[in-house]
């Protein structure tokens, strides 16, 4: 899982940095804000559920 | 009679029409009856020899009135024999803007660096007395730690290709940046390679202000993650990890940005607006620790008592409240440097923009406040104090980016959204991904940070003129409200290069450091607060300190 988060984040960062070779400053923006949106979702959703699992305060 | 003084009356109102329509017209007829002014003599040496300074008696006189100090005589000349040249009085024009240049970036460096002292507060202050002395001292030594980093290698991986720059006298030792071709055979510069220990050539007076200068900036992006760590990280891994961040993460993501670095090659590159721009460090330093904060607080996970076992948080209220609000004015004093100094220059280029955007600085963080604390009101019926200070910091850290690119209306808005957001964040980092912050640098740095690169692409006016052009691209860093959208795809792969790669590389270390030495201190020395297993001196020894909530009291006098 955290390896997974960590490269959903990466990969979130790619796809936005493809966006400037999309023809079109609408669909350039709506690529970067795709690939903004998938990194956080790799960190949120993904790297963080990873640790709440295993969270401190679950064994207290 | 009567009629003498009606006559009379008419001759001076006559008079006195003929003198006021005679006032207004008399030099519109001698403009139209000018001719074109003949261009004047350029200025000679033999002009400069004939000018005359005070007399050595006039000034063994005093100047009480400082019309004499200062004068030709306080030109320097490059030869005695021949005296004042033509030569003499254009250098010493040029070496006085450089050092006025100069100047403007040392002190508000320095203004920068007071601002440990503010971070050192407001931390410290937000942490339980238990753990006064671990804090303090965290945010005391990453000041050494970090400024050890940078000189060794990571000034020279940020800025060891950033030449020229114009304002503090070219810098151009600097000029060696490692780049590789990448999407569409572009070159993507990667980071710098001059300046390992500010040896050989760039033993250069430039050089050192810029470092000065860059080495604040970074050690402000350190302090940000003891923050979020503080009350459970174990001294020896906050070394390591400070370390890290300040000789390879920050200094990749400042050379992106500022070091003449892919992002800000954007624009050239790719069309988008003028590159990545990030005026004073809302991404490059706020964000950047807001990142690293995060990665540090997930691995080292939450204080023992901040949540129940249903994951209900508990709150943790800090020590000294007053210590928070004065840091907080400490920072929006330093934030003057922050900010201003960014022009790296109060002389020529555009740069008596200062102005500007210092007020545009003192605005955002003023409107975050007032809307952080107008959120407090409204949801919880009290105004409450820290946040009220976070929402000051959330302004100023969001206006950061764009306060050399804005007006006064957008900088308000800007720092008014900063004050909500930073509400809005600190309640889903505690509630929703249950992630332990005492101070709430995830959200004032990290969220706010970036939500001042994304407003750099919405509400840069087009009015700033650094020199004509900016990362490369003449004209002026114009957002997408203002009619360039290129400019805001800039910014959010900006954004997108924080969360996907500054947040992993930081990860990616942090994970190394927990494997090593271990990240986390030991429930023992948690509950019984840091200061003793951890530093050996208590923060505040002749005090009884209990922890509520924790039926635990602990015995001090007498240790």
């Amino acid at each position: 899982m955290r390896i997974a988060g960590l490269i959903v984040a990466v990969l979130g960062w790619l796809v936005a940095v493809l966006s400037t070779q999309v023809p079109g400053t609408g669909a350039q923006i709506a690529v970067a804000l795709l690939g903004f949106v998938v990194a956080c979702v790799g960190i949120i959703g993904i790297l963080n559920q990873h640790h709440l699992r295993n969270a401190i305060w679950k064994s207290r | 009679m009567l009629i003498r003084i009606n006559k009379l009356r008419f001759a001076i109102a006559i008079a006195l029409t003929a003198a006021f329509v005679g006032g207004w017209m008399l030099p519109v007829l001698a403009l139209a009856a000018d001719k074109p002014a003949a261009a004047a003599a350029p200025i000679t040496t033999a002009d400069l020899k004939a000018i005359s300074g005070p007399t050595t008696d006039q000034l063994a006189a005093g100047d009480p009135g400082g019309t004499l100090t200062g004068s030709v005589n306080d030109i320097v000349v490059a030869d005695s024999k021949k005296g004042l040249t033509l030569a003499d009085l254009v250098n010493m024009v040029g070496q006085n803007r450089i050092a006025i240049n100069i100047v403007w970036t040392l002190i508000t460096g320095y203004l920068v660096m007071f601002m440990q002292a503010g971070f050192a507060a407001v931390e410290t202050g937000l942490c339980r007395a238990k753990n006064a002395n671990h804090t303090m001292m965290m945010n005391f030594m990453v000041y050494g730690f970090g400024l050890f980093a940078y000189w060794v290698m990571g000034f020279a991986l940020q800025q060891g290709g950033c030449a020229p720059i114009a304002n503090l006298g070219g810098l151009n030792p600097l000029n060696h940046e490692f780049a590789v071709n990448f999407l569409g055979g572009k070159p993507w510069g990667l980071f710098g390679l001059k300046g390992f220990f500010l040896s050989g050539t760039t033993y250069d007076v430039g050089i050192m202000v810029m470092f000065l200068f860059q080495m604040v900036f970074m050690d402000t992006a350190t302090t940000i993650v003891t923050g979020a760590a503080a009350e459970r990280w174990k001294f020896v891994a906050f070394a390591i990890s400070t370390f890290c961040l300040g000789a390879v993460t920050y200094p990749l993501y400042g050379n992106w940005a500022w070091g003449g670095g892919w992002l800000s090659q954007l624009g050239v590159n790719y069309g988008l607006g003028h590159g990545y721009c990030d005026f004073a460090g809302s991404g490059v330093v706020h964000a950047v620790g807001g990142m690293t904060a995060l990665a540090v607080s997930m691995i080292i996970g939450a204080r023992i008592g901040k949540y129940n076992r249903d994951g209900t948080p508990n709150p943790m209220p800090g020590h000294d409240i007053t210590m928070v609000l004065i840091g907080c004015f400490i920072l929006a004093f330093g934030w003057f440097g922050f900010n201003p100094g960014s022009t790296l220059g109060a002389s020529g280029a555009g740069n008596l923009r200062i102005g500007s955007i210092a007020v545009n600085t003192m605005l955002a963080g003023a409107t975050g406040s007032f809307s952080a604390i107008l959120y407090m009101w409204i949801r919880f019926g009290k105004p409450d104090a820290s946040m009220s200070g976070n929402g000051l910091l959330a302004g100023l850290v969001a206006i950061t980016a764009p306060s050399g690119f804005v007006n006064t209306v957008g900088a308000a808005i800007i720092g008014f959204a900063a004050g909500m957001l930073v509400c809005l964040s600190v309640e889903f980092v505690e509630r929703v991904m249950k992630i332990d912050d005492p101070v709430g640098a995830i959200s004032v740095h990290g969220t706010c940070g970036l939500w001042g690169v994304l407003s750099v692409g919405l509400f840069a006016d087009g009015t700033s003129n650094y020199g004509g052009s900016w990362n490369g691209v003449n004209g002026s860093v114009t957002g997408l409200f203002y009619g360039d959208p290129g400019q805001f795809v800039a910014q959010l792969i900006g954004g997108a290069t924080l969360v996907g790669i500054v947040f992993t590389l930081s990860y990616l270390f942090n994970w190394a450091v927990d494997g090593i030495v271990g990240q986390r201190v030991s429930a023992a020395s948690e509950l019984e607060g840091l200061d003793l297993p951890e530093m050996g001196a208590l923060g505040y020894p002749e005090f009884q300190l209990v922890t509520p909530g924790l039926g635990r009291s602990i015995e001090i006098a007498g240790r």
